[in-house]
């Protein structure tokens, strides 16, 4: 792996990082004080999505982790099996 | 005092905090207990995230390159592998 794209590829995770986190905490800090008709509520979805987009993303993370784990061990037991035989 | 029992009582604690402030114990503004309040423990594990994404991204742009030792640090892996493999240790 070239160090320009370890460059990229770091520049982009912290990009990431840093939108996630200030677009994140403006969403659930700072707008449920704003009123109804100021312009920033365009730039947030509804609340809703607030809590639904993370637990999505945390459930589908917990079942990829679990997922995986499950099919390693499956796959050395199996091997373990075979040669047993 | 192990670094898990002092991270799991903190946590611990702020859960509590974080449930009493739920259950309407705590003085709270009504914006405050209804809108943001339930919303804490999910910005804690998103701006977790958020930290781990920055952080490797700072050091993957921040760390030099050093050939000498990448070299030998596969090396050093090849003869663990080879070592391991003598001992009928199952590696890919």
């Amino acid at each position: 792996m070239s160090p320009i794209q370890d460059k990229t590829v770091g520049a982009s995770l912290l990009a990431i990082g840093l939108f996630v986190f200030t677009y994140y905490s403006i969403w659930t800090l700072v707008i449920p004080f704003v009123d109804e008709g100021h312009a920033a509520h365009h730039l947030f979805p509804p609340q809703w999505y607030a809590i639904a987009i993370p637990v999505f993303l945390l459930v589908v993370g917990v079942t990829a982790v679990f997922g995986f784990l499950s099919f390693v061990m499956l796959k050395s037991g199996k091997k373990a099996a075979k040669k047993s035989t | 005092m192990t670094r898990a029992q002092v991270a799991s009582t903190t946590l611990a604690a702020a859960g509590a905090v974080w449930l009493l402030g739920l259950i309407g114990v705590l003085p709270l503004p009504e914006t405050v207990r209804t809108q943001v309040w339930p919303t804490l423990p999910l910005l804690a594990v998103v701006s977790l995230g958020a930290y781990a994404f920055i952080n490797i991204g700072y050091n993957l742009l921040a760390f030099r390159e050093c050939p000498e030792a990448y070299h030998e640090l596969m090396q050093e892996i090849q003869e663990a592998k080879d070592d391991l493999r003598a001992k009928n240790v199952d590696i890919a």
